[in-house]
């Protein structure tokens, strides 16, 4: 009965837990983001979300992260020439690397109308977020990964040809980003700016951070949550792809074959009909 | 009684005087605020509105500190011969509500009588709004008081209320995304998080003077943009003018433009109608040349963004309902020799598996993929190349001519043991024949990653000598069985087939490959087997092009199956 107590106890206290924290990043003036979850319906094309809060007094930086955890092992392929042709001269396995990575900075002096003038932004960004031992941006990426060699050399510059090709290859898919001049911040404390999460965004819980800086060092951060799933008819087939495969493959191709029987008796009617 | 009293009663100016002040206010309420009255038709609760708290003419009334302050019931509904608001004869009227309010309002009268909502109102559109469309009737605000509706939080979304309404929108041809469209600005970012400082739509466009963008005259028109910008910001740059442009580009005139559909497998969104346009491309081939089209289909489907395992997938399904549906046709047409097509069918299902497993093998001991390509290149060039001339040598042989079939050689075939008879084809020979063909499309198409038609019709033509017209037919038959069941192994082992896709490309493919067997019908064997000889060759080509180009990204996703 005791033991009862307590477990119930323990349920209830964890609970209320939970609800203060989701209470507390609800409230966060510091982080806010117009939506919590996104549904992806059979109609779903992407979805922007709108970032916003409040600045910590004394910022005049803010820098916002949106990522999906890793979705697995990714197998990739550098190409190199060989004779008059290109093939693939090296394989890796890289892991541990974030399905969806989208960086927003606010550029000092200016705003998003103007392409920032500031190059070295991201630099100076990590400059002042690496007292806290945290970093932005591909070196982000870097720092993380784990690469297995299945095939060809592995030297420096073949390391940073890798990331500079992987951070390419996921920018061509709409699912890494770095935006310079993405954060609006006004004069009176506050910071807005967009994201979208594309199409083909994967179901994950994803965070989105803010770090907001001061011209020496990180001043505050604050993170949520947001969490992207499938829903409906999509997560009905999804499901019965995976989980049903075999019942699943034989009505695509029962599918298959009706299509294919009806449009040919059409076809085949409408020939006749005019003899 | 109810208004003049009883008596003495007061006439004329007493009456107009008493009924100018606040007690006119409280006469006409005295029945239009009774709850009885309220309930009944005709009067509105709106009415109670039209108290010191809620309405600006009532509160300077009572403070009688400007000119408002002469307004009441009567200015704006008449004394006597009051009608209701719907009749023409009312002065609060559709029609004539402006001129009422313009009578005390003149510049703002003007302003929106020159206006497209003014014009939409003289015209008799039911949608264009009048003052108190914006303003309130009897809850009249002043322009930036918290509670009105055009206050500078509340003004975007009373835009909206008409501007994104789909009545007013289908009525009027607006596009009705213009306010989406300005929420993703800049302007609207800031907007949506509390910030009413910011340019909102009367900023830009106005509020009583609001005329189309087109409109010379309108502050957005380009001739006046730099200057309606610069009334806030200093400096109007050209990437700025670009970025405010919140009108949509994609909606109102091109439907077909924004159409996706969310694909659950491969987890993205296409446009069925390209998908569909694919399908019937490929459909089309595969009914005039009995191939399946994975050689294409793949290609295009990654092309469009579908992940290239999918798109593998997807396509064997998509090839099943093209081939079933060119086949049910050439069947008709007596093309299709099903005994042929069943026993090449049971040596390309184990020579699929035979081949992956040696494709798993060889692709451990190296760049295998690279030669799969060069080998796939060379073959194709054979093919192709034979295919051509031998179809040129036919057409200049027999000019108008018909073809008996396919040419013939099959010599070596009859001294192989289990004969049958194959009459559809017109052909005696060993059954381990068709077999063996089977077999040996099974590991190729395995190796090179592609349904195996390009090899199969070469080889039932100028191998077995099936005549070229039942060479597709049969091939198609045959194509349909062996894609069937890769269908169910692909859902089965790797997961990667998209119903969804599968269907978008079912009704471009099936209807491609019926108008495919209407061509075929008016070609000539000869003819066929020379046109198909070009598309090999021109399939070889982009490959060579493929290899040889500067890729695009030198990382790439590696493949795991197929040959490429």
């Amino acid at each position: 009965m005791r033991q009862h107590l307590r477990n119930t106890g323990s349920a209830v206290l964890a609970l209320l837990a939970v609800v203060t924290v989701c209470t507390a990043q609800e409230a966060n003036p510091l982080l806010r983001v117009d939506v919590r979850r996104v549904q992806i319906s059979l109609g779903f094309a992407g979805q922007q979300i709108l970032i916003c809060g409040q600045v910590p007094p004394g910022t005049n930086q803010v820098v916002t992260v949106i990522e999906a955890p890793p979705a697995g092992e990714v197998r990739l392929m550098r190409k190199g020439r060989r004779g008059p042709f290109w093939l693939g001269v090296a394989q890796y396995a890289v892991g541990n690397i974030p399905a969806l990575y989208k960086v927003s900075i606010s550029c000092p002096g200016g705003n998003v109308v103007r392409p920032c003038p500031d190059q070295s932004i991201l630099a100076s960004v990590n400059r002042r977020l690496a007292l806290d031992a945290l970093v932005v941006g591909p070196q982000a990426i870097i720092r993380r990964a784990n690469v297995r060699v299945l095939r060809g050399t592995w030297s420096v510059k073949d390391r940073a040809r890798l990331f500079d090709g992987l951070w390419e290859l996921e920018a061509s898919q709409e699912l890494y980003s770095i935006d310079p001049n993405g954060i609006h911040l006004t004069k009176d404390g506050r910071y807005f700016c967009k994201s979208v999460i594309p199409a083909h965004a994967p179901e994950a819980k994803y965070t989105i951070t803010a770090y907001f800086l001061n011209s020496q060092s990180l001043l505050d951060a604050a993170r949520v949550e947001l969490f992207v799933s499938r829903s409906g008819i999509v997560a009905m087939l999804a499901r019965l792809a995976r989980r049903h495969a075999y019942i699943y493959g034989a009505v695509t191709v029962l599918i298959a074959l009706a299509a294919g029987w009806l449009v040919g008796v059409l076809f085949h009617r409408r020939r006749r009909s005019p003899a | 009684m109810a208004c003049h009293g009883g008596h003495p009663v007061r006439t004329g100016a007493a009456a107009a005087a008493a009924a100018s002040g606040g007690s006119a206010e409280t006469r006409c309420l005295s029945c239009h605020a009774a709850e009885r009255f309220i309930q009944g038709p005709g009067f509105k609760p709106p009415v109670l509105a039209a108290t010191p708290e809620h309405n600006i003419h009532a509160a300077a009334r009572r403070r009688e500190t400007c000119a408002a302050a002469s307004v009441s019931c009567f200015t704006c509904h008449g004394i006597h011969g009051t009608a209701p608001i719907e009749s023409p004869d009312s002065p609060v009227c559709r029609a004539r509500v402006a001129t009422t309010c313009g009578s005390c309002h003149a510049p703002e009268r003007e302003a929106y009588l020159a206006s497209v909502h003014g014009r939409g109102v003289r015209m008799g559109m039911e949608s264009a709004p009048t003052c108190v469309s914006c303003h309130g009737a009897h809850g009249v605000q002043g322009a930036r008081a918290s509670q009105a509706r055009t206050a500078p939080e509340h003004v975007v979304y009373s835009c909206a209320g008409c501007h994104e309404d789909p009545k007013v929108t289908h009525a009027t041809g607006l596009s009705g995304d213009v306010v989406i469209g300005y929420e993703t600005s800049v302007h609207g970012l800031a907007y949506q998080c509390g910030i009413h400082d910011v340019a909102t739509c009367v900023s830009c466009h106005g509020s009583h003077r609001v005329v189309a963008p087109d409109d010379p005259s309108s502050p957005v028109n380009p001739t006046h943009i730099r200057e309606t910008c610069r009334h806030c910001h200093g400096a109007v740059t050209g990437r700025m003018i670009q970025r405010i442009d919140h009108v949509s580009r994609q909606g109102g005139g091109n439907p077909i433009h924004g159409l996706k559909i969310y694909l659950p497998v491969a987890g993205t969104a296409i446009n069925p109608l390209l998908a569909s346009g694919i399908g019937t491309l490929v459909g089309f081939l595969s009914g005039i040349f009995g191939v399946g089209g994975g050689f294409l289909m793949t290609p295009l489907l990654i092309f469009i963004g579908i992940p290239a395992a999918v798109a593998a997938a997807t396509d064997s399904a998509q090839i099943t309902a093209g081939a079933s549906s060119g086949a049910l046709s050439h069947a008709r047409l007596g093309n299709v020799d099903f005994r042929m097509g069943l026993a090449m069918a049971a040596g390309s299902l184990p020579g699929g598996f035979l081949g992956v497993d040696l494709v798993h093998l060889l692709r451990g001991m190296g760049d295998f993929d690279f030669i799969l390509k060069l080998l796939y290149v060379l073959l194709l060039a054979f093919t192709g190349g034979t295919m051509l001339v031998e179809g040129f040598r036919a057409l200049s042989r027999r000019p108008g001519g018909h073809a008996p079939g396919g040419p013939r050689k099959v010599g070596w075939m009859h001294r192989l043991p289990f004969r049958m008879d194959f009459p559809a084809s017109g052909l005696e020979i060993s059954v381990a024949v068709p077999i063996l063909a089977g077999v040996s499309v099974g590991i190729l198409a395995a190796f090179l990653g592609v349904g195996g038609g390009f090899i199969l019709m070469p080889m039932m033509i100028y191998m077995i000598g099936i005549p070229t017209r039942v060479a597709v037919g049969t091939g198609l038959f045959q194509i349909m069985l062996t894609c069937a069941y890769v269908t169910v192994a692909q859902a089965v082992s790797n997961h990667t087939v998209d119903v969804v896709l599968a269907m978008a490309l079912f009704i471009g493919s099936t209807i491609g490959a019926q108008l495919g067997v209407l061509i075929s019908r008016r070609l000539r064997g000869e003819q066929i087997r020379l046109l198909l000889g070009i598309i090999v060759l021109v399939v070889m080509g982009a490959l060579v092009y493929q290899l040889a180009a500067h890729p695009a990204l030198l990382i790439q996703f590696a493949h795991s199956g197929g040959g490429s």
